[in-house]
């Protein structure tokens, strides 16, 4: 399908690790549904590892609580660099419908830094891969390449830009 | 000698990201111990300084894998504080969503309780047939989770006459899936093997810790408020609930692959029977004085909103008790006596809101001596190991 | 003979002048207030006579001077709520988890964010409130105000 499939797999995959901190799950299980047979974001190398100090992008769902915070912040310090994190749904990005409620304390921002945001509610797993791959374009001019090819297929549906 | 070792956070439930301490001795699980609250947000606090209509928001997002029941639960309960009647063919569209709901939260259970027993072709399968039942959700609600169908008084969007066909098609090729799930699920040794006999709850037990849904229909319990407390379309309806006398998790697989059979009926049976005329009827912002306790049966069972009014357009009172915390005390009952290798599944049995998908755990080394600290994920690898090394 | 006139009929038959409000407000919904020191005699009573094992939650709300505490268990297929009230300045319970085992999880909840104290529960830690969350407030309380912080 790609011209240069075996290129690929010489490109570090980049590994990712999930974390929800305080969400509905709304979000998490768009994530898994990227993963999944019909969205498949692993066939583009991108795994997901259960463990913080293999991964490279760490994608968070849900507002922060309270409890989960110091969590968040270990978790983000047990990565090595270079790391990156997706902010996954509005509640990520801002405490989305739960800002205000008094064990949220707002958007992961508030514990660790964030590169990249998806806002939705849940974002379609179609905006989540367009998400992860255009940071990973930041790493690597190939994964822009990927995300112009996969929207020419109509594989992801964008609007706007 | 006993050893203590702390696991999760994680998340199950509605209460997410949790902690388990375990105790053990040698490979047997002497007693566990669970800390709710991480994923504790303060929503109950918030429905007070909301109107009724943003609440409708709010509590859909308690839980994104459930939300149909937590928006039809609460609307249904506003409605009867206003005296509302909503117009049949509303009530059916709500009811549908519900069974809908219903079923993409079993196959996502279905493909979860695969992977914690490392069969992950079930986990892959399931999810691309949820992905059916996805479809049919975006084509009527427009969107796949947190759908804002119901409003109160009725439900914002009709099922037009071109949407049936497709419909229909979507729930035969699920029954013909569940048909599949059913013999992997009762013949299947990698799964049967895991799920037989583990996690025994015995029905006096369910009973007495009152635990809901398809849990405690699998220890025998006849508990479905769909035939007991019937709300929505219900009584139009002709489904049978489901119980198994198995009392293990094995159990709990089998009820719930039934009961996605049962509610693609039940969605043929709206789909083909749906009434004409309105959706919704108008509903005023205040809502005069009262008190509410309105139930409905999510997929994890028994949903309690108790709501109490004012006068003014937004709550008094919003207490929500979703059916997880119901079985927590079961589900710790049945651990207690088990090997350490089932932790995973038999927790998974309850159908925690989240199960151990996406693991990045974290643990306090607690003040006490603790011999060793395990994510969830090493558990996961454990029990498998240890299911291997036990063969023959 | 409906079973939420027979659960009425009994209560009343029993408990007589001692239980106040008890409506049927619908079908399979039974209010009724019982007095603070007579809870756990009712909740025996509904158990060893009318086959009451299920407890759905407990519901707390602060009403002022007082806490109100609502009780909804599944009698006979109703949904039976049953109303006490104790008072804010000292608002202690006493456990029914000898009877109804299941309420264990719901009375660490009313204690954690109204503040109750439930005398003889067999495992009063907090339920859902972070470490490190403040002794002595309780957020459900309407006195508790939530801050929203600005970045």
């Amino acid at each position: 399908m790609f011209k240069n499939l075996t290129g690929w797999s010489r490109v570090k995959s980049p590994w990712i690790c999930h974390l929800n901190t305080g969400g509905c799950n709304g979000c998490d299980i768009e994530v898994l549904a990227a993963l999944m047979p019909r969205f498949d974001i692993e066939r583009f190398g991108i795994l997901l590892k259960a463990t913080p100090r293999h991964a490279d992008v760490l994608v968070c769902t849900g507002a922060i609580t309270r409890q989960m915070k110091d969590r968040a912040v270990r978790i983000y310090e047990q990565m090595p660099e270079p790391k990156f994190v997706i902010a996954v749904g509005s509640c990520a990005c801002s405490g989305g419908v739960f800002w205000g409620c008094y064990n949220v304390l707002g958007g992961i921002d508030k514990a660790i830094p964030v590169n990249v945001y998806i806002p939705g509610c849940p974002p379609r797993p179609d905006a989540i891969i367009h998400g992860v791959i255009k940071l990973l374009g930041a790493l690597d001019p190939r994964y822009t390449e990927l995300l112009e090819e996969l929207k020419r297929k109509g594989e992801i549906h964008v609007s706007g830009k | 000698m006993s050893v203590s070792i702390p696991i999760g956070p994680q998340h199950p439930a509605l209460k997410e990201p949790t902690h388990l301490m375990v105790t053990l001795d040698g490979e047997r699980v002497v007693d566990i111990d669970m800390r709710l609250g991480y994923n504790h947000r303060g929503i109950e606090k918030g429905a007070e300084s909301r109107n009724y209509i943003q609440n409708i928001y709010l509590t859909e997002r308690i839980c994104g894998i459930c939300n149909v029941a937590h928006t039809s639960t609460f609307c249904q309960g506003v409605e009867e504080l206003l005296g509302l009647e909503v117009p049949k063919r509303g009530l059916f569209i709500r009811t549908l969503l519900c069974e809908l709901n219903r079923i993409h939260s079993h196959l996502l259970w279905l493909g979860v309780a695969g992977h914690e027993v490392g069969f992950d072709t079930l986990f892959m399968y399931s999810w691309r047939d949820r992905e059916i039942v996805m479809d049919l959700i975006e084509l009527i609600s427009g969107n796949r989770v947190n759908i804002g169908i119901n409003a109160i008084g009725g439900v914002r969007r009709d099922i037009s006459d071109d949407m049936r066909p497709q419909i229909l098609q979507g729930i035969g090729q699920l029954e013909d899936r569940s048909q599949y799930y059913l013999e992997v699920a009762s013949t299947e040794v990698t799964f049967v093997r895991r799920t037989q006999g583990v996690g025994k709850l015995p029905k006096e037990k369910a009973i007495e810790l009152c635990a809901v849904g398809p849990y405690a229909r699998a220890s025998g319990v006849e508990y479905d408020l769909r035939k007991d407390d019937p709300f929505a379309a219900y009584p139009y309806l002709d489904f049978k609930v489901i119980t198994s006398d198995r009392c293990d998790v094995l159990g709990t697989a089998i009820v719930r692959v039934l009961e996605i059979m049962e509610s693609c009926k039940m969605c043929r049976q709206i789909i083909e029977g749906l009434p004409p005329g309105e959706i919704k009827v108008k509903a005023p912002r205040k809502v005069p004085p009262g008190e509410v306790v309105s139930k409905t049966e999510a997929p994890r069972g028994e949903l309690i909103h108790y709501i109490r009014s004012n006068g003014s357009d937004r709550p008094e009172r919003l207490k929500v008790r979703t059916p997880t915390l119901a079985d927590i005390p079961s589900v710790l009952y049945s651990l207690r006596g088990g090997y350490i290798a089932d932790i995973p599944i038999v927790f998974a049995a309850i159908d925690p809101c989240m199960a151990c998908m996406d693991r990045v755990l974290l643990l306090d080394i607690d003040n006490r001596k603790t011999e060793s600290m395990m994510t969830w994920e090493e558990l996961r690898e454990y029990g498998m190991r240890w299911y291997a090394n036990r063969k023959g | 003979m409906s079973a939420e006139s027979d659960i009425q009929d009994k209560l009343k038959e029993v408990f007589g002048e001692k239980i106040s409000e008890l409506k049927t407000i619908r079908e399979r919904r039974v209010f009724v207030r019982i007095p603070l020191p007579l809870v756990k005699e009712v909740i025996s009573y509904l158990k060893q006579n009318l086959g009451m094992t299920h407890i759905t939650t407990i519901t707390a709300i602060d009403v002022g001077e007082e806490i109100e505490v609502l009780y909804h268990f599944l009698c006979r297929g109703v949904a039976l709520s049953l109303r006490t009230s104790v008072p804010k300045a000292n608002p202690v319970i006493d456990t029914i988890t000898p009877i109804i085992p299941g309420a264990i999880l719901y009375e660490r909840e009313i204690q954690d964010l109204l503040g109750l104290k439930v005398k003889g529960h067999p495992d009063p830690r907090r339920l859902v409130l972070p470490e490190g969350w403040p002794e002595g407030v309780y957020p459900l309380r309407k006195e508790y105000k939530v801050k929203v912080e600005e970045s």
